[in-house]
């Protein structure tokens, strides 16, 4: 465990250097994060100029569940990037070989190749977000609170992981899966907004197949009074334990059934 | 002759295309799952009213159907051109018998034609179905959404191989992208008609090209635009075409001699 600590702040120094080299782009990946999200929110804020509440949630109690999905996603889009690229950079090219030469767990080299500086945005906005929004619905918190907050947070943050490395492991069958995830992913955009405009489908998809309502809506649930929905807040770290527990496992197989056809 | 070799170009691009089953599959999933969402979102906006700021249920839907499937036409040849720049691939693109902005703009038709039959059709069949799209007002305004559609087309990709130059400039392409594509899905209507925009907004939107890209077309559609004044938008457009088609040869050859120097 210390032995890895190390190798990741190695990693993660390299990776500091090399950004520092390119300060302006640093600045352009933020600023570039920062927009895709101010867009959603603009978006969002101009709707509720011609609405008072939607479907009975009002633009602050919907901004509060904008930046816990904010969140959750920074900690994947910060730490977790290069999973994205599993099939393109390290299956189709070859790099797996060289990682799995190497005496150290490979899918800890994949995700520590790669800080995304750019999810730096994402983690500023998705704060700011999230105190407007407390402040506006008069919320108080606890250390307590904030205590759950930062699980609940990390939770929505290992859901994503989950997802992510769960259908990148495709690509060891089919080269890239790249597609298949970004399809998935897509999903993950019904999470910002109440599940409770949807039909039931949607929402059974969302809680018990690809569970992206634990990311943002469901953990939400445990900071608004008299909502509902308080046993699924609850639920929310354990879902992401297990979504995880499960894609590791997957990936596992994955790794077997791949080492046993090179040769 | 000249064109010819253009169209070649076009032709290739779209086999190219067609060979790539997994992603036209999955961008189709993400653009229906967009539509629902969009479904559900304005079923509870519009919950207890029958119109926001004059604008009606099926109106709306409309409108985002549309927009939406306007979406999928925006870039792709300035993501070419920054990968040719940032392997070095347009060294020798540029020593090739052909002007590379105009090989990039063939490419570009060849994918978008191949996108209107593969994606865009069945995509509005499926929004039909279960979404519901209004005709469009009247036969006037349905010819002059095809050449609004067009020429916001034809925009969207000269503003995209313009942020495709600027990688002569930059790494972060990646960056730069979002950053064009986060712009122009505020400015140009793409997620809400601008009409519901603050005023300061819609007058300054009036100066910038953004809205010639989703709103004027989307809107002459739906009868947002008045008969009276399309004709005048889609002169706009035009306008905005032509000086964006200048102005990203201007930069493309200044760039380009910048690298010569520096290659020296």
């Amino acid at each position: 465990m210390k032995r890895y600590a190390k190798l990741y702040w190695l990693y993660a120094k390299n990776h500091f250097k090399v950004m520092m080299e390119y300060r302006m782009d640093f600045l352009i990946g933020v600023l570039s994060v920062f927009g895709q999200q101010f867009a959603a929110l603009f978006f969002l804020s101009i709707v509720f100029q011609h609405i008072e509440s939607l479907n009975g949630w009002g633009f602050y109690e919907i901004l509060f569940i904008y930046g816990i999905a904010f969140l959750g996603r920074a900690v994947h889009h910060i730490f977790f990037d290069n999973l994205w690229t599993i099939g393109w950079q390290y299956i189709r090219t070859g790099n797996l070989d060289r990682i799995l030469m190497r005496p150290v767990n490979p899918l800890f080299q994949i995700v520590a190749e790669r800080v995304q500086q750019d999810g730096f945005g994402q983690l500023l906005i998705g704060g700011s977000v999230l105190w407007l929004a407390s402040n506006e619905l008069g919320m108080t918190w606890s250390m307590m609170d904030i205590l759950v907050l930062l699980i609940m947070v990390l939770a929505s943050g290992m859901i994503y992981i989950a997802v992510n490395l769960f259908f990148a492991t495709f690509s060891f069958w089919m080269i890239d899966s790249l597609p298949v995830v970004f399809a998935v992913f897509s999903l993950s955009d019904f999470a910002r907004y109440p599940m409770t405009i949807y039909s039931k489908v949607i929402m059974f998809v969302l809680t018990y197949i690809i569970p992206f309502g634990f990311t943002a809506f469901y953990p939400a649930m445990y900071f608004f009074e008299g909502r509902g929905f308080t046993m699924f807040a609850l639920a929310t770290p354990f879902v992401a334990m297990l979504s995880l527990v499960i894609a590791y496992r997957f990936w596992l197989y994955g790794l077997r059934a791949f080492a046993s056809t090179g040769s | 002759m000249r064109l010819q070799k253009y169209v070649a170009l076009a032709a290739s691009q779209i086999k190219v295309d067609m060979a790539y089953t997994a992603w036209y599959w999955a961008s189709m999933f993400s653009v229906t799952m967009r539509l629902f969402i969009l479904y559900f979102f304005w079923q509870a906006v519009y919950e207890n009213k029958t119109d926001v700021s004059g604008i009606s249920l099926s109106m709306m839907l409309t409108y985002a159907v549309l927009a939406t499937m306007l979406d999928q036409f925006r870039g792709g040849a300035g993501r070419e051109l920054a990968h040719l720049i940032k392997h070095g691939g347009v060294a020798v693109e540029l020593l090739r018998p052909y002007h590379l902005l105009d090989k990039l703009l063939a490419q570009d038709i060849g994918t978008k034609t191949s996108t209107f039959f593969r994606s865009t059709l069945p995509l509005l069949v499926i929004a039909m179905l279960f979404i519901g799209v209004d005709p469009p007002t009247s036969i006037e305004s349905a010819f002059a959404f095809s050449i609004s559609v067009v020429l916001a087309i034809l925009l969207a990709t000269l503003i995209d191989l313009l942020v495709g130059v600027l990688s002569f400039y930059t790494v972060n392409v990646w960056g730069l992208s979002v950053l064009q594509e986060a712009i122009i899905t505020i400015m140009s209507g793409a997620i809400i008609p601008l009409t519901l925009f603050p005023d300061w907004f819609q007058t300054i939107s009036l100066y910038l090209p953004f809205a010639s890209l989703v709103y004027v077309p989307v809107a002459i559609y739906t009868g947002g635009i008045d008969a009276s004044a399309i004709w005048s938008s889609i002169l706009i457009q035009l306008a905005w075409v032509g000086a964006f088609f200048i102005f990203v040869r201007l930069l493309f050859a200044y760039a380009v001699r910048k690298v010569t120097v520096f290659g020296g």
